[in-house]
């Protein structure tokens, strides 16, 4: 059980994404794949990656391990609660002195009570501000990035500070892409109102041989497959907004967003 | 149906980005209501949210205690805590903004006594499950309602 935990602590270790400076060259990791992505918003850009069936595993065992802990302490509460409160109902004023006030007993302890984060929290993606490789005249930043492989959407802008109202989610209508091991992907560029993270932002899909940097000394970034991706859920809480129509990829009823791609069918959302 | 007659003052309508309703014509209730719980849904955000905020918060307080003393840092805490509030006021009324025009509605401008009928603001506090479900579903009548004469926020 240890072992289990203390690999799964490792996986969460390694899936902290690395975020490339300029001058540093893009070596070849056979086990990660990267990335290369354009953004104009000052706070950067935030992918998600989906929860797999391993992601909730691991979770999972994470959740079972404190509970078990908390179940314990809960055990050991219980146990000087009840001896506390045979001390106050015997009646004594000595016993009833010496512990002050009645005990209260121990709230019991499920799973549902132990404090955990949701497991999508662990599947952001942050790629802040710096370091970046370029930047151009009107602001926008290139970034490349090692990732763990796997399916990616991407989310919004983060919000690296926790402040109110800063970054956003593509919560109700974006694009997503798969990456595998070993793989180098272009997956475009993203651009939004400067000061406005409620305004709809727009993508540009990659375009071959658009991602010729120095960094990657002589490998090509190969344009990611982008699909049209549904709606996500804003567990952040950042302000909220989307993608704008990509052409022959993304388009929306209102606010459902369509498979413009595969008939323009109402896309599920994200989870 | 919550009242939504009105005479605009001035105030009322430099008001109007705080306080708004939402309206859209051929609309059934059941739809506007599961709208309207939606965007509500995007406007609560997720606990992990709050605690990267509280943070926030914390550290800018623990700042000025360090410099101030105790007193300075409670003092300092209310204030970053009041600024909190209202920063959270402002997220909720902007994401049922977006969240709403995407689906097509209009939002429309009243005074804060009709509004605080219907209506709730999340700065400091939660509110409770029924209540915001009432208010929701009294959002919703009127979003589904007849369209306002007067107020609409272009």
């Amino acid at each position: 059980m240890s072992l289990l935990l203390l690999s799964l602590a490792l996986a969460h270790v390694v899936s902290a994404p690395h975020q490339y400076k300029d001058k540093e060259s893009v070596g070849v990791d056979p086990t990660m794949a990267t990335i290369v992505v354009r953004s104009n918003y000052y706070t950067g850009i935030e992918l998600f990656r989906k929860v797999e069936a391993m992601d909730r595993a691991s979770w999972d065992s994470i959740r079972q391990d404190a509970y078990a802990k908390a179940a314990k302490k809960y055990q050991r509460a219980l146990k000087t609660y009840e001896t506390d409160i045979k001390m106050w109902n015997s009646g004594s004023s000595y016993d009833r002195q010496l512990l002050r006030s009645k005990p209260v007993k121990p709230a019991e302890v499920t799973l549902d009570t132990i404090p955990m984060a949701p497991i999508e929290l662990d599947n952001y993606v942050g790629v802040g501000r710096k370091p970046f490789v370029a930047e151009d005249t009107a602001g926008m930043r290139t970034f490349i990035v090692k990732v763990v492989p796997g399916t990616y959407y991407l989310a919004g802008a983060p919000n690296p500070m926790g402040a109110i109202g800063v970054g956003t989610c593509f919560c109700m209508g974006t694009v997503g892409f798969t990456v595998r091991p070993g793989q180098l992907v272009d997956v475009g560029t993203v651009r939004g109102p400067p000061k406005d993270f409620y305004a709809p932002a727009t993508f540009t899909p990659p375009a071959a041989g658009a991602a010729a940097l120095p960094q990657l000394a002589g490998r090509v970034a190969e344009p990611a497959t982008i699909f049209a991706a549904g709606k996500m859920a804003n567990f952040k809480a950042t302000p909220v907004t989307r993608l704008n129509p990509v052409q022959g990829m993304l388009g929306y009823d209102r606010d459902v967003p369509l498979d413009v791609a595969n008939g323009g069918q109402p896309i599920p959302a994200v989870r | 149906m919550p009242n939504i007659k009105f005479t605009p003052t001035a105030a009322d309508e430099s008001d109007y980005v705080k306080y708004f309703f939402f309206n859209r014509a051929d609309t059934d209730f059941a739809t506007a209501y599961a709208d309207i719980a939606e965007c509500d849904n995007y406007a609560r955000g997720r606990p992990a949210g709050r605690a990267g905020s509280n943070a926030v918060a914390s550290a800018v307080a623990s700042q000025f205690g360090l410099a101030g003393g105790i007193i300075g840092g409670m003092i300092a805490g209310a204030i970053v805590e009041a600024q909190m509030a209202s920063d959270r006021r402002k997220l909720r009324r902007g994401i049922m903004r977006t969240c709403m025009g995407f689906k097509g509605y209009s939002a429309f401008g009243l005074p804060k006594t009709l509004w605080s009928a219907f209506n709730f603001e999340e700065g400091s506090k939660q509110t409770e499950e029924d209540h915001r479900m009432g208010f929701l579903q009294m959002q919703a009548k009127i979003a589904s309602g007849p369209r306002p004469t007067l107020g609409e926020i272009l």
